[in-house]
């Protein structure tokens, strides 16, 4: 069965570029709009393997959903932030990597695979 | 000269043999100096922290590396002097620069003209010297958004980014656009809350512009109108995002906004600022930099509403840190906020 990942970002064009990236190389992927909408389809996709967030969005942002979410399941922070205090906040929560926008694809999977650990 | 100060000089690069080239021409001038490769750099730099760092460009992830550098510290205290191989086009500069280089050594260049360069960074240590160490925000010696270097070059901060979503080289040049009718814009806000100033980035396109970026970021010329809007704020995320990364490494940190859309370009006489891309003969994009004034107000905590940026640490009745400075308001902090502090006042801007 292939692994899930879901990816929560307020931009559609991020969701697909994400998507099409993590698709490609196998993976399933589940899309969401912010941190509320990604915590409530967690109930429902609890096979998910690794969360790709954005940081800046409406509604609860990435850092807030990770002072939400449960423990357990990885998350990667994918965002055009690069302020060192909220990435030290971030591993504090638990993030595990932190991407720069504008992502190259190739980097993006390289994470995923190694946070799965599929190959 | 044995009377000189000893610098400690991390040289990086992709290129062994170039590295090696600039390393002997500083041992003459009894340097101490550091070998890395653009792998190895970051934490070369970690664990020496050098006074100079001399970058090898245009080696690939030679100026990210510089970003994330200055991303990390942005005291701007290493001296970073970018060296460029022969033939580079000009933007390559401002790139250096923009990207938190202080200086940029072009080649064809002689061993006088690198000591002289590296000599600058001796002088600046003597000078800071002199200097306090720190400068707080709001503080009059605090660089004001609108001095801003990353704000001067904003072109050449924003390209190397759009470059790479766009999956193009792209030659940006300061403008206005000459497209007048169906213009739509993506703006994004930046707060700088102790200045009570907002810079505004926006992505500004016409009708045909949007379409062959619907068909070059979504493989769709006959994208809806939604998606393009959506292209274009994600443009505007990167842009924002670049300058404050940027701005980061000259002190000033800087709140981002959610990218909003605009139908209407803003009045030249405003002082905005506008570059200019072109695409193709009937294709160009515009990015347009404007700096609004904004005074802060103080709230009753029940008042707040999403993108609010308070202007200082909010704690609650025990003395608990509730919310750091700078932060930008979701919906989720505001309702939580409002529901732990009621009517404690709060200083707000936005």
């Amino acid at each position: 069965m292939p692994t899930k990942i879901m990816i929560i970002d307020d931009s559609a064009m991020v969701r697909t570029q994400v998507s099409r990236a993590l698709s490609g190389a196998g993976f399933t992927v589940v899309e969401a709009c912010d941190g509320a909408d990604g915590l409530e389809k967690l109930v429902a996709n609890v096979d998910v393997s690794l969360v790709v967030c954005d940081v800046n969005m409406p509604r609860m942002n990435g850092i807030e959903f990770l002072e939400h979410v449960q423990p357990g399941v990885p998350v990667v922070m994918l965002t055009t932030e690069g302020q060192p205090e909220l990435i030290a906040r971030a591993r504090v929560l638990g993030a595990k990597a932190w991407i720069l926008k504008p992502f190259k694809p190739d980097m993006l999977v390289a994470a995923a695979r190694k946070l799965t650990g599929t190959t | 000269m044995s009377s000189r100060e000893v610098l400690r000089i991390v040289i990086a690069g992709e290129h062994a043999p170039a590295r090696a080239a600039l390393g002997l021409h500083l041992r003459s001038d009894a340097h101490e100096l550091v070998d890395a490769s653009l792998e190895t750099a970051h934490a070369e730099i970690q664990r020496q922290a050098p006074e100079i760092l001399l970058l090898l460009l245009p080696d690939a992830g030679g100026l990210e590396l510089l970003r994330t550098l200055r991303a990390a510290d942005g005291s701007g205290r290493m001296y970073v002097i970018a060296v460029t191989a022969e033939h580079q086009p000009a933007r390559m500069v401002t790139s250096a620069i923009a990207a938190g280089s202080h200086d940029v050594l072009c080649a064809p260049y002689t061993v006088e003209q690198l000591l002289a360069c590296v000599d600058v960074r001796r002088r600046l240590g003597r000078w800071l010297a002199t200097r306090p160490r720190e400068v707080a925000p709001g503080d009059p010696a605090h660089p004001k958004v609108e001095e801003l270097r990353a704000w001067h070059y904003l072109g050449d901060v924003i390209a190397d980014d759009l470059e790479t979503m766009l999956g193009r080289p792209l030659r940006i040049t300061p403008g206005w656009p000459a497209f007048t009718d169906s213009l739509q814009l993506a703006t994004i806000t930046m707060t700088m809350a102790t200045e009570q100033l907002e810079l505004c980035v926006s992505i500004v396109a016409d009708t045909a512009t949007r379409q062959w970026l619907g068909a070059s970021l979504l493989g769709d010329a006959a994208a809806s109108d939604e998606a393009l809007d959506d292209v274009m704020r994600e443009m505007a995320n990167l842009a924002g995002g670049a300058l404050k990364r940027a701005a980061r490494a000259e002190g000033p940190v800087l709140s981002t906004g959610i990218p909003v859309d605009r139908r209407s370009l803003p009045r030249r006489e405003s002082g905005a600022r506008c570059w200019t891309i072109p695409i193709d003969a009937d294709t160009q994009l515009a990015v347009i930099g404007e700096v609004r004034h904004r005074a802060n107000r103080r709230i009753p905590a029940r008042g707040l509403i999403e993108g609010m940026v308070v202007v200082a640490d909010v704690h609650n009745g025990l003395g608990t840190l509730l919310l750091p400075s700078g932060t930008r308001l979701t919906v989720t902090t505001a309702e939580r906020l409002s529901a732990l502090l009621d009517t404690a006042l709060v200083e707000v801007s936005g």
